[in-house]
């Protein structure tokens, strides 16, 4: 089993987000969606596609604990190798294994510096160096736009990619600019900005900012939450 | 004797190791009058907590073997089981679970829900097991109730709600407000034995007025009375609120939450009502057996009297006057003088002498009852075997027992301890499915395997001080195991005609993988090629090459054999001869199967300071484990990882030496991995020099 039969058809080209690209040091991304809508299964499927290129990816999750993040990923694993015909998927899982950590912190407690301490500490201890890091249920709302930049220039700092998930509400109505009221003010931090949006009965995930914004949307299969 | 069952519990206490859970069952022991002084379990006064009876328990400060006791409070009859609080004796802790009706689930405030509390809750759910939650050692310093509440419900998933408000915390803490009744309680008195009840303190008015709108808030979802009662602004009574949180936790939607301090003797009184509150009655619950003449079809047991007779042996101790067998009564009754069936294996076991426990001391009775708890004295059986009428022939769900993981030789110092070896390994296998012995007929010595490391050490440990059975240990091994991962055909024949009568048999077919189970055969000859009565000769000889894999002779598993085709001989063909072709031809595919050797992996949770998470994450990496990630607790933060039970023997030390002893984890068994090809060659370079050495 090698690395390279396990890399995805890379879900992410009409997005115009590339493996290498999404992983250069030092951009902030985000997903948007509304709850359930399947924020965590995209991100998730990113970040699987990053591990089988040998990528480290740092998961961190605001809300959930470790071995429910680890559930998404199994199930979007056995998902994504049945689409894809991996052959003996369970090796194949074990050899990306090692390129993930999860790191689950209590959304009170969260705070740049503390997981700057956290990551340095991974780093310091030759233990883990992320390439892309995943911040699941950043409390858009309680932080200001300081700590943004302090993200951003952590993600700088340690080379890696930040992708962050936003959640919505119904009862929201967008910012001017048509972004969701929690990037006001943020938006223009981000390099690649996805959102989903449910319309009659599909899912599409449309790129607003970055390569590709506002070209083709990628649809999501609303069993798997897969990119078809 | 009394026989209403709306006034018997069957509860277990189950909890983190040093949550207080023993102490707790100590307190309860003494306001319910059974015991008549209070012990604590690193007591100086030598004598130790009642349920403790174990020695090596007593010094460690832990429990291992679960006892059972029967106490009174306010006209309830209570039978406590407690349970064992480390993660390496769960097989004793589930054991006890279906015996249960309901359960305590004690909290520490400090440390709140800890790694151990997921484990202990996960098996609740699975025996479907309503808990109430008690937040102990409120009394020390940093104890947050609320906190452990937040955590019940984030991270056990339970639908927690504050039944009580503490007065005062930490070295403050005077009492508790109940939230039902509206009153503040206070315990006075050397031991907390008098209650003195007040109104609830002017400050802590408006918290408890919040906190019990919450609480009828929960409880309105359980019953309609209550609905209707909060609609139309009338009264609501406390039997109301009571019936609907009863129902709710019967039903394992809402865990009501108390709170105290079993140490300082406060609000333990509290807690023993809400157990007869809100805590199933025997007749609550579903029970199921199997039906072993139905193709172990479930049956739902009736807490009859009248009904056939269905008991389970969940727990065996050796007293003083020979076994004692803690039974439960699931249906029927069982009397002195009955006649019942092992349905494990058809004998038959004439009840005499029927007792009651508390602890070590025990009063005698003439019936158990269908709901009750008691025990036998004077029969032979194994932990888990049930008991039935005759007329029946029903098994208490069969548990899954997982296969031991790690084995140890030990011999006898003298030949004094030779025979007491052999008498205590004949008592811990029978008590304990998870550990078993055997003889080792290459090297003569025993092996004993368990579950882990310390499950083994404590066997040996308590062959020592029970049995008096010193033993020298040679070095744990880890149970390897061999399996194939591709299909391979095999052509064998096997020919002898050299002088006597010759053999031959002649197999084909093919050996190919297979999951969850450990061997199949298949037999697919059409035309008599291989006469019938020789094909289950075959499935013999391949089945007998199983337990020695050719590879490394690690037992091989998950391997199934479809038998094609073949050929035989009118004369010289027997038995024999096709049991050794079959040998042969499972050795020939073997080869072409591609096997591998597989390892235990262990699921190893570490609890430790966030500054010790560096350190701690550098240990697990150094031992071929994969981290899956770490969560942050305030200060404390949980490590989960899984790595080869190859490399953790030792493990303890050196987590205590890196971390200051201020790090503590848990480790339980997760699957067969296959070992990496480096580390398999090592295994065989290992095993190889074992076998020049014999």
């Amino acid at each position: 089993m090698t690395k390279k039969e396990l890399i995805f058809r890379n879900p992410f080209g009409a997005l115009g987000i590339d493996c290498d690209d999404m992983i250069n040091g030092g951009e902030l991304g985000a997903v948007m969606a509304r709850a359930g809508l399947g924020k965590t299964s995209m991100v998730v499927q990113m970040a699987l596609h990053a591990m089988a290129c040998g990528k480290n990816v740092l998961h961190v999750s605001l809300d959930e604990p470790v071995v429910k993040v680890n559930v998404w990923y199994n199930e979007m694993f056995t998902n994504l190798a049945d689409l894809n015909r991996v052959e003996e998927p369970q090796s194949a899982y074990d050899e990306i294994l090692p390129n993930r950590m999860i790191l689950t912190m209590n959304v009170d407690g969260f705070s740049v510096a503390r997981l700057e301490e956290r990551i340095t500490d991974l780093i310091e201890q030759g233990l883990f160096k992320p390439d892309m890091m995943i911040i699941d249920g950043y409390p858009f709302e309680e932080k200001s736009r300081a700590d943004m930049e302090e993200l951003k220039a952590l993600a700088a700092r340690t080379g890696s990619f930040a992708l962050l998930t936003v959640k919505t509400h119904r009862h929201e109505a967008p910012a001017d600019n048509g972004l969701p009221v929690q990037l006001t003010g943020v938006d223009d931090i981000f390099s690649t900005l996805l959102q989903i949006i449910p319309e009659n009965n599909t899912i599409f995930v449309k790129a607003v900012k970055g390569a590709k914004a506002d070209k083709d949307a990628a649809v999501l299969d609303p069993e798997t939450m897969i990119i078809r | 004797m009394k026989t209403d069952l709306q006034t018997v519990r069957n509860i277990g206490i189950s909890a983190h190791i040093d949550s207080g859970k023993t102490t707790l069952t100590e307190r309860i022991l003494f306001y319910t009058d059974r015991i008549h002084a209070i012990h604590d379990v690193k007591g100086k006064d030598g004598v130790g907590a009642t349920m403790d009876s174990m020695e090596l328990e007593k010094e460690r400060g832990i429990t291992i073997a679960s006892a059972a006791t029967y106490c009174e409070w306010k006209g309830h009859e209570i039978n406590i089981i407690d349970t064992p609080g480390h993660v390496d004796f769960t097989i004793e802790v589930e054991r006890s679970l279906r015996v249960l009706d309901g359960a305590i689930l004690v909290l520490c405030s400090v440390s709140g829900v800890q790694s151990q509390s997921i484990t202990v809750d996960a098996q609740m759910k699975r025996y479907k097991v309503p808990c109430i939650a008690f937040v102990n050692k409120c009394d020390r310093s940093g104890a947050n109730p609320f906190r452990v509440i937040g955590q019940l419900n984030e991270k056990l998933g339970h639908n927690a709600v504050a039944m009580q408000l503490p007065i005062g915390l930490e070295d403050q803490l005077q009492g508790v407000v109940d939230l039902v009744a509206m009153k503040a309680y206070y315990f006075d008195g050397d031991n907390g034995e008098s209650i003195r009840i007040e109104e609830i303190p002017a400050e802590l008015a408006e918290e408890a007025q919040a906190k019990r709108e919450e609480l009828v808030d929960q409880a309105s979802l359980f019953s309609e009375p209550l609905t209707d009662a909060i609609l139309e602004e009338s009264e609501i009574s406390e039997e109301m609120l009571v019936e609907a949180i009863r129902i709710g936790t019967i039903a394992r939607k809402i865990t009501p939450v108390f709170m105290g301090s079993a140490y300082k003797n406060k609000a333990v009184q509290p807690l023993l009502d809400a157990v007869t509150r809100y805590l199933p009655t025997p007749d609550d619950i579903v029970n199921d057996a199997l039906d072993l003449d139905n193709e172990e079809a479930p049956v739902v047991l009736e807490g009859d009297s009248e009904k056939p007779t269905v008991a389970l042996a969940f727990k065996l101790e050796d007293g003083q006057y020979g076994q004692l067998t803690y039974i439960r009564v699931y249906q029927g009754s069982l009397k002195k003088g009955d006649t019942v069936n092992n349905s494990k294996n058809g004998r038959k076991i004439k009840v005499g002498r029927l007792v009651r426990m508390h602890a070590s001391d025990m009063e005698d009775i003439t019936e158990i009852p269908a709901g009750y708890i008691g025990a036998l004295f004077g029969v032979d059986c194994s932990s888990g075997d049930t008991f039935v009428d005759p007329a029946i022939n029903y098994s208490m769900m069969s548990m899954f027992v997982p296969e031991p993981v790690i084995s140890l030789s030990i011999k006898p110092k003298d030949n004094k301890a030779q025979i007491n070896m052999s008498k205590a390994l004949n008592r811990f296998t029978k008590e304990d499915p998870t550990f078993r012995s055997y003889n080792d007929d290459e090297t003569n010595e025993t092996i004993i395997e368990g579950m882990g490391e310390l499950h083994l050490e404590v066997y040996v440990e308590r062959m020592k001080r029970e049995y008096g059975a010193e033993v020298e240990t040679g070095k744990p091994r880890v149970a390897y195991r061999e399996t194939i991962t591709r299909r391979a055909e095999f052509d064998y024949t096997h020919k002898k005609q050299t002088g006597g009568s010759g053999q031959f048999g002649k197999v084909m077919g093919f050996i190919e993988p297979l999951e969850d189970e450990q061997f199949s055969f298949e037999s697919k000859v059409v035309g008599g090629r291989i006469p019938t009565q020789f094909i289950p000769s075959c499935g013999k000889g391949f089945e007998s090459c199983m337990a020695k894999g050719p590879k490394l002779e690690f037992p091989v598993t998950g391997i199934a054999v479809t038998l094609v085709d073949g050929g035989f001989h009118a004369v010289d063909s027997s038995e024999m001869a096709f049991q050794a072709a079959a040998r042969g031809a499972f050795k020939q595919a073997y080869e072409r199967a591609k096997p591998v050797v597989q390892e235990p992996i262990m699921k190893v949770e570490i609890e430790s300071p966030n500054e010790f998470q560096g350190p701690c994450m550098g240990l697990i990496n150094q031992r071929r484990g994969i981290i899956l990630g770490s969560q942050d607790e305030g200060t404390m933060s949980r490590i989960e990882a899984q790595v080869p039970l190859a490399e953790m023997f030792g493990f303890s030390t050196v987590l205590r030496s890196s971390t200051q002893g201020k790090a503590q984890y848990t480790m339980e068994f997760s699957a067969y991995k296959t070992v990496p090809s480096s580390v398999s060659e090592e295994i065989e370079k290992r095993v190889r020099e074992e076998k020049a050495a014999k």
